[in-house]
C-alpha cells in the first residue's frame, strides 16, 4: 500500500507547474526612452503619458474608451515641420453605441485650427485621417483635441461618459 | 517511528507547501503590508507604545502579536527586505502542519490520516494569501494558537498533567493577540468533550469566561461600522456565505480564474470530493465514530465569525476552519486506500486530482502575487532611491493602474521614507478608484499646471513605473505638458513661493517665511479667465504697524481694469475675491495690479511696506 501512496503522491507533485521547469525566451526590451511618440497604441502603458485627457482604462488588453472630447499629444515626425504630417485616429463605433444615437461626428483641432469633421453613419471601425499643415507641427510637441458630437451620459449602468473606442493615434509623415 | 521516519513524516506537508508556493518566498510586500510596516512610525517615544500596541484600528481590531507586536518588533530589524517576513511565516506555518498532522491521527486513530490532512491543508490554494501578504500573518499565528491549546488539550485529557493545561490556557490566551476568531476556541473544546472527554466537559467552561470578556470589549467599546463592507448583515446571505466558504474548502473551486477552461472540470472535482467526504461520513457515522462530527464541527465553529460579513469573503478566511474538512479527507484517505481496490482507486483519483488541481491554483496565485509585488517593488525602492538624489523634490508617477494603485500606493509606503509630496501624473487619476475610507484618491492629485511648474522650478521627477525598472521621463513628460493650454495657464501663484517669483512685478521684496511684503504698489502676470464668471482669491497678512494709524484699502486691478477693493481695519490674516471681467476670457496674459492706500516706513528700515500676501488665484 505503501508504494501505492507514494506513486499517487508522486503522480500529484508532478502535475504542480512548481515542480516543472521550463527556461522562457528572455524578452528584448523594447527601446523606450521616455519621449513622446509620434504614433502609439492607446493600450501601450508607455504611451499612457501623451493620452492627456478624455480616455479611459486600457480594456481587452487593446482599446480604451473616450469621453466625448479627448486629446492626446504627440511628437511631430521629422521633417514634418517642413512637410506637413498626416493625423490618423483609429477607432470603432460599437453597435451599442450606435443604435442609442445614431450617426456621429468627429472633429479635431490642432492648436485650434479645425482640421475638418468627418460624420460616421454607422457602427464599425473606422479611420479618421487628415492632413495637418506644416505650420502647426513646429513644437516639440502638439496636442491634438478631438470632440465627438454625441456619446452616452453617465449612468447607472456605467458611470462614465462615453463617446468612441480608439485603438490607436499617430502623426504619419508624409 | 524513528526520528528519521519522524522528520520525514513532519516534513511532508512543508515539502508540498513549498513545492506549490515556493513564489512566495521572492514575493515582494503587497497592499495593506504598508501599512503595518509603517507601525514602528507611530512610536517616537515609550509613551506612544500603549497606543500602538492597544488602539482599536483596521475595522475595531486589536491584534496585539499577530499586527502590532509583529511590525514593531520586525520592521526595525528587517526593513524592506520581505525575505525574513516570508521565513517567520512559514516557519509558524510548518508549525501549524505539523500540530494538524499529530491532532489528526489522534483523533482518526491513524498517522496515516494526520499526514494526509497535513497535506491537503498544505495544498489548498486558500494559503496563497496569507503566505504571501505579511499583513495576513494573523490567520497563521491565530492557527497555531487555536492547534497549540487543543493539542495540549489533548495532551491534558490524556495524562491529567496540569503542565498542559497551563499551555493550553497561555495558547489560547495568547490567541486573543492574534486574531478574534481564538473566541470560538471554547466552543471546540466543548464540542470535543462532549463527544470523547465528557468528564472533562466543565473543565471547558472557564475557557468561555475569556471569550466573553473580549466579546462584551468588542461589543460594547469598540465602534462597529454600520456600512461598507465590513458590516455586520443578519440575512439569508449567510446560508451563502457558508456555501461558498464549504465550496472554497473543499477544493480549487475556482481553478477557472487561472487556468483557462477549468472552471466546469473544477466544479466537478469539488462536488465528487463533497459526495465522497458526505458518503464517508454518514459510513463513520453509522459506525458511531464521532470524529466525523467534531470535524465538521470544527469547520462550522470557526466559520461562523465570518458569516454575517457577506460584502467582505476572503477565500483566506477558511485557512483554519477547513482544517475541518482536510483532517476528514485524511481519515477518508487513510480508511480507503487499506479497503477494497475500488476505493483506492477513488481515494487516488480524487486525492491526484485534488493536488493537481490546487498546485494549479496555487501557480496562478502565487504568480499573480509574485508579478504584480515586482512593479510595487521598483516603485517604492525607486522613489526611495530618487529621494536621495533629489532630496526636497516632489515626484510623479506614470504608468500606475488600478491594480498597482491598490497595492502600491493606496497604504502610502512612501511615508516610510518620510516622502508627502509623491503624485500621479495629473488626469491619470480619472482611472483609478481609491478606497473612501483610506482618503480616496485625492491625495495622490495634481494640476498640469502644478506639475509643469514642479518640474521647471523645483526640480520635481516624473518616472514610469515598469516592472523592474523606474523610467525618468521627466523631459519627456515636460514636453507633453508644454504642448497642454492647462499646464502652461498661470491660474496660481503663491507670493511666498521663491518658484513663483518669475510671476512677480519688480517691486515686491524677498519672500519670507511663506509670504512676501509689497511697497505702495505691485504687480503679478497671470493667465485671462478660462470662462466667464471666474474670480481672483487674494489672500495675505497685515500687521498692526499696517493699521495702527487706521484702516487700509488695497485696491485690484486686471489688465487695467478696476476688480475692487478690500478695507482693512485690524491686523491678521485676510482675503478678498472680485470677479474678473468676461471680456478678460482666453486672454493669455493678465497684469493683476494692487495698491495700498498707505504704507509704513520703519525706522530701522528705509523701504515703505505696504501688506504681506500669501496666494492669488483664478477659478
Amino acid at each position: 500500500m505503501r508504494r501505492l501512496i507514494l506513486a499517487g503522491m508522486l503522480v500529484a507533485l508532478l502535475a504542480a507547474p512548481g515542480c516543472r521547469y521550463k527556461r522562457k525566451p528572455r524578452e528584448r526590451a523594447p527601446i523606450n526612452d521616455g519621449e513622446p511618440v509620434s504614433l502609439l497604441n492607446v493600450a501601450d502603458p508607455r504611451a499612457e503619458f501623451q493620452l492627456t485627457r478624455g480616455f479611459w482604462t486600457v480594456e481587452g488588453g487593446a482599446w480604451r474608451w473616450t469621453m466625448k472630447n479627448f486629446t492626446v499629444t504627440l511628437r511631430p515626425p521629422a521633417g514634418s515641420a517642413q512637410k506637413g504630417a498626416t493625423l490618423e485616429l483609429k477607432f470603432n463605433i460599437p453597435d451599442v453605441m450606435f443604435n442609442r444615437v445614431g450617426a456621429m461626428t468627429l472633429d479635431a483641432h490642432i492648436n485650434g485650427v479645425d482640421l475638418g469633421p468627418q460624420k460616421y453613419p454607422s457602427a464599425g471601425e473606422f479611420v479618421y485621417r487628415r492632413d495637418v499643415p506644416a505650420a502647426q507641427l513646429g513644437a516639440a510637441a502638439v496636442a491634438i483635441d478631438f470632440s465627438v458630437d454625441k456619446g452616452l451620459p453617465p449612468s447607472h449602468q456605467d458611470t462614465r461618459e462615453l463617446a468612441v473606442i480608439v485603438s490607436s493615434i499617430g502623426l504619419l509623415p508624409k | 517511528m524513528t526520528r528519521a521516519a519522524r522528520a520525514a513524516y513532519f516534513a511532508i506537508a512543508p515539502c508540498v507547501c513549498l513545492a506549490l508556493f515556493w513564489r512566495v518566498l521572492i514575493t515582494w510586500f503587497l497592499g495593506d503590508d504598508f501599512a503595518w510596516l509603517g507601525k514602528p512610525l507611530e512610536v517616537q517615544s515609550w509613551g506612544d507604545l500603549p497606543h500602538a500596541l492597544f488602539a482599536p484600528e483596521a475595522q475595531g481590531t486589536v491584534r496585539v502579536l499577530s499586527e502590532r507586536a509583529f511590525f514593531l518588533v520586525f520592521t526595525p530589524l528587517f526593513g524592506l527586505h520581505a525575505l525574513p517576513y516570508r521565513l517567520i511565516v512559514l516557519a509558524t506555518w510548518f508549525v501549524d502542519l505539523g500540530l494538524a498532522s499529530v491532532i489528526g491521527a489522534r483523533l482518526a486513530g491513524s498517522r496515516w490520516a494526520g499526514l494526509f490532512a497535513s497535506v491537503l491543508w498544505a495544498a489548498s490554494v486558500n494559503r496563497a494569501y496569507p503566505l504571501a501578504r505579511v499583513s495576513a500573518y494573523n490567520e497563521i499565528l491565530d492557527s497555531l494558537c487555536i492547534l497549540l491549546a487543543f493539542y495540549a488539550r489533548l495532551r491534558w485529557i490524556e495524562s491529567d498533567g496540569r503542565r498542559w493545561q497551563a499551555t493550553e490556557w497561555a495558547a489560547y490566551l495568547a490567541g486573543f493577540g492574534a486574531k478574534e476568531m481564538v473566541v470560538m476556541y471554547p466552543a471546540i473544546a466543548l464540542l470535543h468533550a462532549i463527544l470523547f472527554a465528557r468528564k472533562k466537559w466543565r473543565g471547558t467552561l472557564a475557557l468561555f469566561v475569556p471569550a466573553a470578556l473580549f466579546g462584551a470589549v468588542h461589543y460594547f467599546f469598540i465602534p462597529k461600522p454600520a456600512s461598507g463592507v465590513y458590516a455586520i448583515v443578519w440575512d439569508r446571505r449567510l446560508l451563502e456565505t457558508f456555501l461558498r466558504y464549504l465550496s472554497v474548502s473543499l477544493g480549487p473551486v475556482g481553478l477557472g480564474g487561472w487556468v483557462a477552461h477549468a472552471r466546469r472540470p473544477a466544479m466537478v472535482g469539488v462536488g465528487l470530493i463533497a459526495l465522497a467526504l458526505a458518503g464517508f461520513a454518514i459510513e463513520r457515522l453509522r459506525r458511531r465514530e464521532y470524529a466525523v462530527v467534531f470535524f465538521i464541527g470544527w469547520f462550522a465553529i470557526l466559520i461562523a465569525p465570518v458569516l454575517p460579513l457577506p460584502n467582505h469573503i476572503f477565500d483566506f478566511y477558511a485557512t483554519l476552519p477547513e482544517l475541518g474538512l482536510a483532517w476528514l479527507g485524511g481519515w477518508a484517505a487513510a480508511v480507503a486506500l487499506r479497503s477494497r481496490p475500488v476505493w483506492r482507486g477513488v481515494a487516488i483519483f480524487l486525492g491526484a486530482a485534488y493536488l493537481a488541481g490546487s498546485a494549479l491554483a496555487a501557480n496562478g496565485a502565487t504568480r499573480w502575487y509574485y508579478e504584480h509585488s515586482q512593479p510595487v517593488r521598483t516603485m517604492v525602492l525607486g522613489i526611495r532611491d530618487a529621494a536621495q538624489q533629489y532630496p526636497g523634490s516632489a515626484f510623479f508617477l506614470a504608468g500606475v493602474d488600478q491594480d498597482l494603485y491598490e497595492l502600491g500606493i493606496q497604504d502610502n509606503p512612501f511615508r516610510l521614507f518620510g516622502l508627502t509630496r509623491i503624485y500621479l501624473i495629473p488626469g491619470s487619476e480619472n482611472t483609478i478608484h481609491g478606497r473612501a475610507d483610506l482618503g480616496g484618491v485625492t491625495r495622490w492629485v495634481s494640476s498640469p499646471q502644478a506639475a509643469l511648474h514642479a518640474i521647471q522650478y523645483e526640480n520635481a521627477r516624473v518616472f514610469r513605473v515598469e516592472p523592474r525598472e523606474l523610467l525618468d521621463i521627466t523631459h519627456g513628460y515636460e514636453t507633453v505638458l508644454l504642448a497642454d493650454p492647462r499646464a502652461t495657464r498661470i491660474d496660481f501663484v503663491d507670493a511666498g513661493d521663491a518658484s513663483y517669483a518669475a510671476q512677480l512685478g519688480p517691486t515686491w521684496y524677498a519672500a519670507e517665511k511663506g509670504s512676501r511684503w509689497m511697497p505702495k504698489s505691485a504687480t503679478l502676470r497671470m493667465s485671462g479667465p478660462a470662462q466667464a464668471g471666474a474670480r481672483l482669491y487674494v489672500t495675505g497678512y497685515v500687521p498692526p504697524a499696517i493699521v495702527a494709524a487706521g484702516p487700509v484699502t488695497l485696491t485690484f486691478t486686471a489688465a487695467e481694469r478696476n476688480i475692487g477693493a478690500g478695507n482693512i481695519s485690524t491686523d491678521g490674516n485676510f482675503h478678498f475675491d472680485f470677479l474678473l471681467p468676461d471680456a478678460l476670457v482666453g486672454v493669455k496674459e493678465i497684469e493683476i495690479g494692487i495698491e495700498a492706500s498707505r504704507v509704513v516706513r520703519p525706522a530701522s528700515d528705509p523701504r515703505d511696506f505696504g501688506a504681506v500676501f500669501g496666494t492669488f488665484a483664478i477659478r
